[in-house]
């Protein structure tokens, strides 16, 4: 027989006794069981291997080497190299996709015939499989023969046909140019939904107080999806420290190191130099490094919140 | 919103459809280019300047593809694990998102910053002691060792999206339910989820997608031919020697169809205005 | 709606599961010999591989071959993996860098016990001394592809040239009338980090035909003045803007056989492979522009993990392997060197010769001695600094300077 059950009201989250008190955690164990046994713990493995310093894969005991591996992570030249690579690579990234988000998902919104074609346009770059992007976009980069020289060329805009992908400056360009391609649809749809989910009646009181469109999307828009638009800028930051794929197919790290990010290091390490010791500190340092910036937007939002 | 005036169509015209067009451009070229690239006559592949039309009299290059290739089985095996990843992250992802978003209990912070520190770990570094997980489990080259390690990934991805949706549907309908005697497993079924509906089609097709382009541990957990996924399937085309770029390409497009058609098929469920009029009452 | 949704996805998932773990109970009788490499897939190899694992079987009807394959790109990566699972495959196809590495891990079983070499000895490649180390050997070196120029006939007649060149600067007059840009060029080369691995040997076969060795006595000595020259001509090649800038190995290789490209410093490999896609094509080969003929080589190993289950039947099987490659025309693309071997192809293509004559160069030229599973950290850092030579015009004799510099300080 049902019972009165007052809900936790909207200003208090308090919760009284109401529900079984472990109800929360019978519906969070599933998934927070599975992300320990199928991420945290190799995780946690992988930091013991840190502190090993093997040709193998897989250290031995006697292979125990302490704080090596960290002492030359931070003595290393390569490693600021790596650091200021990835910097660049993740603000380029992450700037360009969620404003190029941001727009589709805005053009998205508006209803019209063929909305529904346009919106599933926009998921191919998502759709088509990685090494095939990587390798069309390799050739389009073709300094001889690729399409985009020749519209530069076409357009006049170049005396010289530019090689995009071999020359330290315009290489870690074209890797984000590439990589934006692939990500932005992500930040698009999830915008997409929560745009959808702002009351029609906020933007009918806003018209009634005279603000015109630009004015409705600061003081309506912006706010009401600002959640999403945080977590889509915060995935965006820690998936782009890890993203590894299409930098290796189209330059392995680059003319002269200049698109070697953290993954790739971390790959290069492991499986081309046979130090996973190594690769490991870097993946602790750069995990740590993620979770310094997810503090700093935990902290706005807590703050947002409580505002 | 805008007022069809004949001002008001050209204004449409240049702030919507074509910024639109242009975004689509952007999105579709490069699968143009693998058309172009897939159906080009031996000698056109490689000249300047380039040709800009693929060559339909090329069409053999799909059958070829068909005959020598796998195709159906890649496909098969994809699906399956990318419809698995996808059911699954979302039948662990609700509950949970649930749970954060309308309970305050202890330890909630912290589970999740779990969920997100899971994103942030480098699948180079943790793939061998998955391997041996897996192995000892006798899983390798199963459905389930794909199915569990990208659920992994991706459900936390979806208990975030979820969760921050859940957020913004206001508790007061909720309440009234609750008030008027409906428990509280009704109130999610026939209140809260549907109103969520848009963002659970989002996650599905999030973690959709991830699993159908995932390449790493496809390769490693399933490496028996008979367990290859479409991104393991193609890795392979790229030889010692060379790749056969017109087979390359045509597959990659041939691949792209089915998670394009997924969404063109879902996306008209991320139409949500149900959250609007609910209040309203 | 949503609930149905819900008891769906329980149900495709228990589903699913059940089947995954029904599918991996599986009993083998006799024994399977699971057999790695990334040749399944190659086009014709994958099938002759196939055709000789069906006629071992009918020899030995109680071992059965089970195919592990991969794609090449990840293949060693893999094996990495697989080794330090414990998931070692029975027999493992071994190219030569990761050969060294898993030899130096303790990975790979010595076959001296289990084969009876000696027997072999007659049909055993020049490169089969590399698997020796401290009087064991590690790997049957089943075969090596070998670098030469590899040149277009047509298209040399057509700029008036009657013979390949035999010294570097006849190398560059002929490229320069050779060119054509865009649509034909005198070259095809690897010249950039996104394809370090292919660069390595080319670059190496250049230095070696100037005379420089990457290591000498075990140290580097990628300073000396003959491997200068050897990064100096080089860059005097990407100058000249004699071959296509950006474009890769599988690229170019495909241009060489459209008769857009007059010459390659490649692998025999290749040389068949450009003339079955394209019967037509007239092209040679011819020792490498230089005086020094030393080549270096691309090396196959076959060879038995310690933790293989099955070693008998693996020793058994390479045995068995070895001695009928030629009968399966293997022999004949790749194991040129082989005494028996050569004796098919020369008698076809007459000018292959010089693959066979052109000695080779210590640990096949590309495997610093001393340094052979370091070689990625090695190669990383001399060809970065070749890099710099050829992008920033940094001079030659300081950049290998430091390239010296931080080889010898490599922890």
């Amino acid at each position: 027989m049902p019972r009165k059950r007052p809900f936790p009201s909207k200003n208090s989250r308090v919760q009284k006794r109401i529900w079984p008190q472990f109800l929360p955690y019978i519906l969070t164990t599933p998934i927070i069981l599975f992300t320990v046994v199928f991420v945290l713990y190799p995780m946690f493995q992988s930091v013991i291997i840190s502190f090993y310093d093997s040709r193998s894969l897989l250290p031995q005991a006697n292979d125990y080497a302490g704080l090596k591996n960290y002492v030359w992570l931070f003595t290393s030249p390569s490693t600021l190299i790596t650091l200021r690579v990835t910097l660049f690579y993740v603000v380029g990234t992450v700037i360009c996709s969620v404003s190029l988000g941001l727009v589709a998902a805005l053009l998205l919104n508006v209803p019209y015939r063929g909305r529904g074609l346009a919106r599933a346009a926009i998921t191919v770059p998502w759709g088509t499989p990685l090494v095939a992007s990587a390798l069309i976009w390799f050739w389009m980069f073709d300094p001889q023969y690729g399409v985009i020289n020749y519209f530069l060329y076409l357009l006049h805009l170049t005396p010289q046909s530019i090689q995009w992908l071999i020359t330290p400056q315009w290489a870690l360009l074209s890797v984000i140019l590439v990589d934006v391609w692939r990500i932005f649809p992500f930040g698009a749809i999830v915008l997409l939904t929560a745009l959808q989910a702002v009351p029609a009646n906020l933007y009918d009181a806003a018209a009634v107080d005279g603000a015109g469109s630009l004015s409705k999307f600061f003081h309506v828009t912006l706010p009401s999806i600002r959640p999403s638009l945080a977590i889509t800028m915060l995935l965006y930051t820690i998936w782009g420290m890890k993203r590894f794929d299409t930098i290796w197919v189209l330059t392995q790290g680059g003319p002269l190191d200049n698109t070697s990010v953290m993954a790739v290091q971390i790959y290069r390490e492991a499986f081309r130099n046979f130090r996973i010791g190594r690769a490991s500190a870097l993946a602790v340092v750069g995990t740590i490094l993620s979770l310094i910036i997810t503090f700093f937007y935990f902290r706005k939002e807590l703050n947002h919140e409580k505002a | 919103m805008k007022k069809h005036s004949g001002k008001g169509i050209a204004i449409r015209l240049y702030s919507i459809y074509l910024p639109t067009l242009i975004f689509i451009l952007f999105a579709v070229f490069p699968a143009y280019w693998m058309l172009v690239s897939s159906l080009q006559r031996e000698g056109n592949l490689y000249i300047w300047p380039p040709r800009i039309m693929p060559d339909f009299t090329q069409f053999h290059v799909f059958q070829r593809l068909f005959t020598t290739q796998p195709i159906a089985l890649w496909l098969k095996n994809s699906l399956i694990i990318s419809l698995g990843v996808a059911c699954l992250s979302v039948l662990f992802a609700i509950p949970a998102a649930y749970a954060f978003s309308r309970f305050r209990f202890r330890g909630s912070s912290v589970m999740q910053l779990l969920l997100l520190l899971s994103q942030m770990v480098p699948s180079t570094v943790i793939i061998v002691p998955l391997f041996i997980l897996f192995r000892n489990w006798h899983l390798l080259n199963t459905y389930a060792s794909l199915i569990l390690a990208d659920t992994a990934i991706t459900a936390p991805i979806t208990v975030w999206i979820l969760k921050v949706f859940f957020d913004t549907i206001p508790t007061e309908i909720e309440e009234a339910a609750l008030i008027d005697g409906c428990t509280p497993w009704n109130v999610l079924r026939y209140i809260t989820l549907p109103i969520a509906v848009p963002s659970v089609v989002t996650g599905f097709t999030l973690s959709f997608f991830e699993a159908w382009n995932e390449f790493a541990y496809a390769l490693t957990f399933a490496n028996d031919q008979q367990m290859w996924v479409t991104s393991v399937g193609m890795a392979s085309w790229i030889g010692w020697l060379t790749t056969p770029v017109e087979i390359m390409m045509s597959g990659a497009l041939f691949f792209a169809i089915p998670s394009v058609v997924l969404f063109l098929v879902l996306q008209r469920y991320l139409v949500s205005g149900l959250a609007a009029g609910a209040v309203k009452q | 709606m949503l609930v149905k949704f819900f008891k769906l996805c329980l149900f495709v998932f228990v589903l699913a599961s059940l089947i995954a773990l029904g599918t991996s109970v599986l009993c083998a009788q006799n024994v399977e010999l699971k057999l790695a490499t990334w040749h399944w897939t190659e086009p014709g190899r994958g099938d002759t591989l196939k055709a000789i694992c069906e006629a071992f079987t009918k020899e030995y009807p109680n071992i059965t071959i089970s195919p592990v394959s991969l794609p090449y790109a990840r293949y060693q990566d893999q094996m990495m993996i697989q080794m330090a699972g414990n998931e070692a495959p029975d027999v493992l196809v071994a190219a030569d860098i990761m050969f060294f590495a898993f030899m130096n891990l303790g990975y790979l079983l010595p076959l001296d016990e289990l084969i009876n070499l000696k027997a072999l000895e007659p049909e055993f490649l020049d490169a089969q001394k590399i698997s020796q180390i401290n009087e064991k050997t590690y790997g049957l070196a089943t075969e090596y592809v070998t670098y030469a120029l590899l040149y277009n006939e047509t298209l040399f007649k057509e700029a008036g040239i009657d013979h390949p060149p035999t010294t570097p600067d006849e190398f560059l007059e002929d490229a320069k009338k050779l060119t054509k840009a865009p649509n034909q060029y005198a070259l095809g080369t690897r010249h950039s980090m996104n394809e370090e691995g292919g660069w390595w040997y080319e670059m190496s076969y250049w230095v070696e035909g100037f005379g420089g060795k990457w290591t000498t006595d075990g140290k580097p000595s990628v300073n000396t003045p003959e491997v200068i020259n050897g990064v100096k001509f080089y860059k005097e090649m990407y100058d000249a803007n004699i071959f296509p800038k950006g474009v890769d190995a599988s690229t170019y290789r495909r241009m060489f056989w459209q008769g857009k490209i007059a010459m390659l410093t490649d692998n025999q490999a290749t040389f068949f492979l450009a003339l079955s896609s394209n019967p037509d094509l007239n092209i040679k080969a011819a020792p490498g522009p230089f005086e020094n003929k030393l080549t270096n080589a691309e090396i196959v190993f076959y060879t038995i993990p310690k933790s293989a289950k099955h070693q008998k039947e693996a020793a058994i099987f390479l045995d068995w392997f070895y001695r009928h490659l030629k009968d399966y025309g293997l022999g004949v693309q790749n194991v040129v060197g082989s005494k028996s071997a050569n004796k098919i192809i020369l008698e076809k293509f007459p000018y292959l010769m010089t693959f066979v004559e052109a000695p080779l160069a210590d640990n096949g030229g590309i495997l610093p001695k001393g340094y052979e599973t370091r070689l990625p950290e090695f190669r990383h850092i001399v060809l970065n600094h070749v890099t710099s030579v050829l992008i920033n015009n940094a001079d030659p004799k300081a950049e290998m300077d430091a390239a010296q510099n931080e080889l010898l300080n490599l922890e």
